[in-house]
């Protein structure tokens, strides 16, 4: 279990992390969420140990991070962004010196080190230096290196940034296989990861948390705003388009998107989603033909920039107003 | 202690996998060479000592030291394997040990390659070998070999930059030496002369170097050592 609490962490006088508090239980793949700059980077820094906070208390499986933090640095693995390593180091060379820097005895490395080789796809590459290596391999000896201690906890920071959409795919099947037995903390901006390896979602945005939960609940919360339809009906007049529409019941606000010949799009919001019903209803009445009708899913990706910019939902300003 | 072993293992079996050992090794010998036989007027003389070989180590240190000790640290920040590093389950008194014992370790193997020498005088002298100043010279050798191993580490630990790192490192050392000598303590008034030629590193290598060990030289010699490795865990605690 990670326990953090009240953690704040400024650079001069730029607040970097404010009043962090959130928990992550055994098991859990928990990506944090948040655009450049946002404190992902220096939260993961801070629970690693590697930067001390300015206030806070962090709780690594039981122990104090800043008081005991080489007991709190023995349970976590950590892979920071670009996945730094000794170049002039050979790939099996580096995985036994990370082994043996973190105390493993001949036996144990040996065992450990080959069975890294065997879960991240090294066997190809043993006989390289790292420096040798392509971008998506140097990301497999990080990930290797960071796990093989066999932590409880993997905190890898951008883990995908900058492979081809083909390492994409390899990396995130690794952490998903290794997701299964570790508690894992992986920072990105990338919506589609969240919602492809995370069990749950913290969305941080300059240095406090704006959401917390599963990435599926995250885009219902989001939605209970309303429901939004794409419709598409012929032979209807604009005017009266909208005015039909919108007396439906349960339909909030109706907008014309555009005409094309005698097709007219709108965009209905309505309570739920049963609203489509209404819609449906209302367009036989009126003898238009329905040639779509759609309820638009709300993405992660809109949750998100609704948080971060609070363009639409000013979800984000919202909260800071609340506190 | 397995950590520290662990740590300075690793980065002296590092020397020799790029050029630094090889240039660093050829380098010195070549300079201490050079002032064991030119220097020190050797073919003519047939001095039975290694004086101006050991008169010369503290000049020829200034520019081989830095140049082992510069990537210690920056590069771990420039490549930033000093995150992982330091999230490691080490204290940071015990990276910089390793680092330090690493770069010691390759001033020894130079100082032992330097082994022709001292045979060189006892074949050749013509009055007999007085070995006690050519092994206190060897083990002041190893004390100022130390002392700049320490100061040039520090000076790796503050920045990113190898360049900056090696004249930083240069810099000091050649400011902690140069204060002893009559050039620079010799302008002040003598009470002040006498506390610069105190703290000067190649003052206290001249005592040695004459076959005297004297604790004072080696407490001397261990304070430097001792503040330039708590500066450097000072620096590197501070990220």
């Amino acid at each position: 279990m990670i326990r953090v609490s009240r953690l704040r962490k400024t650079f001069g006088s730029t607040v970097a992390v404010n009043d962090i508090s959130f928990e992550v239980k055994e098991g859990e793949v928990v990506g944090l969420l948040g655009p450049n700059g946002a404190g992902k980077s220096t939260t993961m820094r801070m629970l690693t140990t590697f930067l001390d906070p300015d206030a806070g208390e962090i709780e690594i499986a039981g122990y104090d991070a800043l008081d005991q933090p080489i007991e709190a640095r023995r349970r976590i693995g950590y892979l920071p962004e670009s996945a730094p390593l000794y170049e002039e180091l050979g790939v099996l060379e580096s995985l036994h010196y990370t082994a043996k820097i973190r105390g493993l005895d001949a036996a144990t490395r040996n065992r450990r080190v080959d069975e890294m080789v065997e879960a991240c796809g090294l066997g190809s590459v043993t006989h390289k230096f790292i420096g040798q290596l392509s971008k998506g391999y140097r990301q497999r000896v990080g990930l290797a290196q960071s796990i093989v201690h066999d932590p409880a906890f993997l905190i890898l920071d951008e883990p995908t940034t900058g492979l081809d959409p083909n390492q994409i795919k390899e990396i995130r099947a690794l952490i998903t296989k290794l997701g299964a037995k570790k508690t894992i903390i992986l920072s990105t901006h990338i919506m589609q990861e969240v919602q492809a390896v995370c069990s749950r979602a913290l969305i941080i945005n300059k240095g406090t948390i704006v959401a917390d939960g599963r990435p599926d609940q995250l885009v219902t919360q989001s939605s209970t705003k309303g429901c939004r339809f794409s419709l598409t009906v012929r032979g209807a007049v604009r005017e009266r388009a909208t005015a039909a529409f919108s007396k439906a019941d349960g339909v909030r606000s109706v907008v014309v998107e555009g005409e094309v010949g005698d097709l007219l799009h709108l965009t209905a919001v309505g309570a739920n989603d049963g609203v489509a019903d209404e819609l449906f209803r209302t367009a036989v009445r009126e003898q238009w033909v329905l040639r779509e009708l759609r309820l638009e899913r709300a993405s992660l990706e809109d949750v998100f920039t609704q948080l971060t910019i609070g363009a639409t939902g000013n979800a984000g300003t919202k909260k800071e107003n609340d506190a | 202690m397995n950590a520290v072993l662990c740590v300075a293992g690793k980065e002296f079996k590092t020397y020799f996998k790029t050029p630094v050992a090889y240039v660093f090794l050829v380098v010195f010998l070549a300079l201490n060479g050079w002032a064991f036989f030119f220097l020190g007027n050797f073919f003519e003389q047939r001095a039975a000592t290694l004086r101006d070989m050991f008169g010369f180590l503290p000049w020829s240190f200034l520019f081989v030291v830095p140049a082992v000790c510069m990537k210690m640290w920056a590069e771990e920040r420039k490549i930033g394997t000093f995150e992982t590093l330091l999230t490691m389950p080490l204290s940071e008194a015990q990276i910089v040990l390793g680092k330090f014992f690493a770069a010691f370790g390759l001033i020894a193997v130079a100082l032992a390659l330097t082994f022709p020498l001292p045979v060189i005088v006892g074949m050749t002298s013509a009055a007999s070998v007085d070995f006690g100043p050519i092994v206190g010279g060897y083990i002041g050798a190893l004390f100022l070999g130390a002392a700049y191993v320490a100061i040039c580490l520090f000076a790796s630990a503050i920045t990113e930059s190898q360049i900056v790192a090696f004249i930083l490192g240069a810099f000091l050392a050649f400011a902690l030496a140069l204060i002893g000598s009559q050039s620079v303590a010799g302008i002040f008034p003598s009470a002040i002369g006498e506390f610069l030629q105190l703290l000067s590193l190649q003052t206290h290598f001249m005592n040695i170097e004459r076959g005297v060990v004297d604790s004072r030289d080696v407490i001397y010699y261990l304070s430097v050592l001792t503040f330039f490795l708590m500066l450097n865990v000072a620096a590197v605690k501070r990220r």
